[in-house]
């Protein structure tokens, strides 16, 4: 699990944090477009790892996959978070 | 040579060190009963196939067998999605040697104290192989909060609460699926 204390943290992992506390209700982003916004594109894994050990730390259910499909193993919880904040799902995918 | 206690903290957390692994445990479910059948010679031959399956795969998606457990395994990842791949990869290369004795698996990812560079202590390793006891023929468990944000095609279903010895909360465990 990542620490509380942010200082303690890598400088990746401090760039994710930044792009992922910005997200507001409504957004949706890609694991590889908070890579690339972070400045280390190609990293799209590593997102997924930071936001894995972060604990509810983040709002994870922002972040989606490049082909739209929620995480399948917290769909409904994810699906119930994005219709609050007015996004469409359907069949466990957004719908763009 | 007799070591006094503090010396021996000293040198054991001189050896030690905090890391995020992954983790599974997997076995091939019945084989006890299919020995008591089919004798040594047999359970031997399922046994060397067995792990030369999983050695090819090991190597293949760079995951580390971290020891053999007779009819099973422990395998260690430094990353989540190559591990689970491995199991699945080894799930179905087993089915398709037309093996009657299927593989069951349990997985998690969290950290862990290493020690001496390849020994692992830790809640991860302990729930890794409770979920592998649980399983059914064919099914891997893992916590759900160990399976999220993967970057990989596998999915998970639901698999229920479970209580598991050592964890205070009954954990949310899922069924990894290709």
């Amino acid at each position: 699990m990542l620490s509380d204390d942010r200082t303690e943290w890598t400088d990746f992992e401090r760039a994710v944090a930044e792009v992922l506390d910005a997200l507001e209700p409504g957004d949706l982003v890609t694991y590889g477009e908070v890579a690339a916004e972070a400045g280390y594109p190609c990293a799209a894994r590593a997102v997924g790892s930071v936001l894995r050990r972060s604990d509810g730390q983040f709002p994870w259910w922002r972040v989606i996959a490049a082909s739209g499909k929620l995480l399948t193993s917290h769909e409904v919880e994810q699906t119930k978070r994005l219709r609050a904040e007015g996004v469409e799902v359907r069949d466990g995918r957004v719908v763009t | 040579m007799e070591v006094e206690g503090a010396e021996l903290v000293e040198s054991v957390t001189g050896r030690a060190t905090r890391v995020d692994r992954s983790f599974a445990f997997i076995d091939l479910s019945g084989f006890t009963r299919f020995t008591d059948h089919e004798g040594d010679d047999r359970a031997v031959e399922v046994l060397t196939a067995f792990r030369t399956v999983v050695r090819g795969v090991a190597s293949a998606r760079g995951v580390r067998i971290a020891k053999w457990l007779g009819d099973g395994a422990m395998l260690v990842g430094v990353e989540p999605e190559p591990l689970l791949d491995a199991i699945v990869d080894i799930e179905g290369l087993i089915d398709a040697s037309g093996s009657t004795l299927p593989l069951r698996a349990g997985f998690t990812t969290g950290p862990v104290i290493l020690i001496d560079g390849d020994d692992y202590i830790g809640h991860a390793v302990n729930v890794a192989a409770r979920l592998c006891a649980a399983a059914e023929p064919r099914q891997i468990l893992a916590p759900a909060d160990d399976v999220t944000h993967l970057y990989t095609d596998l999915v998970t279903r639901p698999a229920g609460r479970m209580e598991i010895k050592g964890i205070d909360e009954p954990v949310d465990v899922v069924a990894v699926e290709r």
